[in-house]
């Protein structure tokens, strides 16, 4: 992470360009203002690039003003809407099992300076409907290959490895293929060039009733040095707690 | 608050007449003000949960009975005699009733619009070939405020006789284009080439699935209809960057769009009419 998150640090005249995928970031600094640019490359594959470049002239650079003494920060984020996790194939969890896994979600990038001033996704996601077309909920789509895929995180300040475990108390088989994981409620914290988020668990106890599931304040990915460096987009509310009691079907289907 | 009014003027030795015309004037004025005020404020507080249609109506009908109830109290403080003008105002009330049958049925019309739901101010509807969005929900009628900012009148009547389109109703919405490609195209093909390109543009939704519908063989041709889905505030940018993309697909991969074919055959001789002659239109 270093190098690439935390406060841009700019003497007068200086730009900075940081490529976090596909996700290319220009940061210059003036006299009077600061200067950013965006743009998005072509092709899968690139990891997190530091590097310095002198300004482009023919970029789209976008002004702040203002900014006086606030330190300008790029800072990891989350997606601005839920995850919809589809796998090619159905996982079915016994009864009184757990599936626990660490799903990678391509981070976001966020220019801040007291406030956001921009940000943006490193690797542009599908966007999809979950639910009814009357009455659904706006999403990213995410294919993962297997449900057991990708349980221990890989380096990289490209993603945000989400751990999630789903329970099953109830007396029947659990069978499902895709699962909403609502990431505007997670915290990401850093440690080692690894992202990670406070963990997510699921119990299911059976089709007719509620299933419950908590954000913990703490994350099974920390090694003890994990840092905070991202509060959630959205904070624990009514809404949330509402949000949190649903059917299991509610996050699947 | 009359006699607050009164109470302020208790020294005065004006005539009484023009007192009374004063304190009337001023109880009008005060209570006007009151009124909006009361409104504001219960329209901030006890009505912030409901709907923005649902709060207008009440606001309304808050300021409507407060003014009726204020004009009566500044009429008595002028010294008009109430009971003779009630007794009037049935008779005129007969009279503005029988004259104003096309106001009340927009008003009744108004109450069966609001009770329906069918709109609320700020959704986009269709009545007959007007377009537009919902400015506001009147007694007598809603405003439309067109895409080209014309603001259209449409008596509530109207619209509970007319056929209304509420496209903004639900989150997502689906876009159907139909395309003729010709026969020689295979279709597998180009289902595959479609939904590849749903998949490249950003605003449509990768669920529910884009729709890819052979509708029939019109004129030598093959025509299918090719449906995406977008969330409701991307219709724009859907839209255009969707009819960019099929062009852009349909030209690297070398595929015309199909032209009418007409076969025009020659009577006469049987040779002649074995025989026939292809025409191609631009359509």
């Amino acid at each position: 992470m270093k190098g690439v998150w935390g406060p841009v640090e700019l003497s007068v005249g200086e730009t900075t360009h940081r490529q976090i995928r596909r996700l290319r970031l220009w940061i210059r600094r003036e006299a009077e203002r600061w200067l950013y640019a965006s743009d998005l490359v072509d092709g899968a594959g690139v990891e997190t690039v530091v590097s310095r470049a002198r300004k482009a002239s023919e970029l789209p650079w976008q002004s702040i003003l203002g900014v006086g003494r606030t330190e300008v920060r790029l800072e990891p984020a989350l997606p601005d809407k839920p995850v919809l996790l589809k796998a090619q194939k159905p996982v079915q969890v016994l009864p009184d099992g757990v599936l626990s896994l660490v799903v990678a979600v391509p981070v976001w990038a966020r220019l801040e300076a007291g406030v956001t001033i921009f940000e943006a996704e490193s690797e542009p996601m599908l966007r999809t409907w979950f639910g009814d077309a009357q009455a659904g909920e706006s999403a990213y789509a995410m294919e993962i290959e297997d449900w057991m895929v990708g349980s221990t995180p890989g380096k990289g300040a490209a993603h945000v490895h989400v751990p999630l475990k789903i329970r099953n108390e109830s007396q029947s088989l659990l069978s499902f293929q895709r699962l909403l994981v609502r990431v505007v409620h997670l915290s990401i914290y850093g440690e080692d060039s690894i992202l990670f988020t406070n963990d997510v668990s699921v119990t299911f106890r059976s089709v007719t009733q509620y299933s419950q599931i908590s954000f913990s304040n703490k994350s099974s990915l920390d090694g003890g040095g994990g840092r905070l460096l991202q509060e959630p987009r959205e904070k624990v509310s009514d809404n949330l707690i509402r949000r949190s009691f649903l059917f299991f079907r509610g996050l699947t289907e | 608050m009359a006699q607050a009014v009164r109470g302020l003027f208790a020294g005065a030795s004006a005539n009484g007449f023009s007192m009374e015309l004063l304190e009337a004037l001023l109880v009008t004025l005060l209570g006007a003000v009151l009124i909006r005020l009361l409104a504001g404020v219960i329209s901030r507080t006890l009505l912030r949960g409901l709907r923005d249609q649902s709060r207008v109506s009440i606001r309304k009908t808050i300021t409507y009975v407060g003014i009726a109830l204020l004009l009566v109290i500044a009429l008595d403080q002028a010294g008009v005699e109430l009971t003779a003008l009630l007794g009037a105002a049935g008779v005129i009330g007969i009279a503005v009733g029988i004259a104003s049958q096309a106001s009340l049925s927009n008003i009744i019309s108004g109450l069966f619009l609001v009770s329906e739901k069918a709109f609320e101010v700020g959704d986009v509807i269709r009545v007959g070939d007007r377009t537009g969005v919902v400015h506001s929900i009147d007694p007598l009628s809603i405003k439309l405020l067109t895409f080209d900012n014309l603001m259209i009148r449409i008596p509530n009547q109207q619209l509970i006789e007319t056929e209304l389109v509420n496209v903004t109703k639900f989150p997502v919405r689906r876009l159907d284009i139909d395309l003729t490609v010709p026969m020689s195209v295979p279709a597998q093909q180009l289902i595959d080439l479609l939904r590849s390109c749903a998949t490249s543009v950003e605003f449509v939704l990768d669920e529910p699935e884009p729709l890819t519908l052979l509708q029939e063989i019109r004129e030598g041709n093959l025509v299918i209809r090719f449906g995406v889905w977008f969330e409701k505030q991307n219709y724009l940018k859907a839209r255009n960057a969707i009819f960019v993309e099929v062009q852009r697909r349909f030209r690297e991969e070398g595929i015309r769009f199909g032209e009418p074919i007409i076969r025009i055959a020659e009577t006469g001789s049987p040779e002649a009419a074995s025989a026939s002659r292809v025409v191609r239109t631009d359509g």
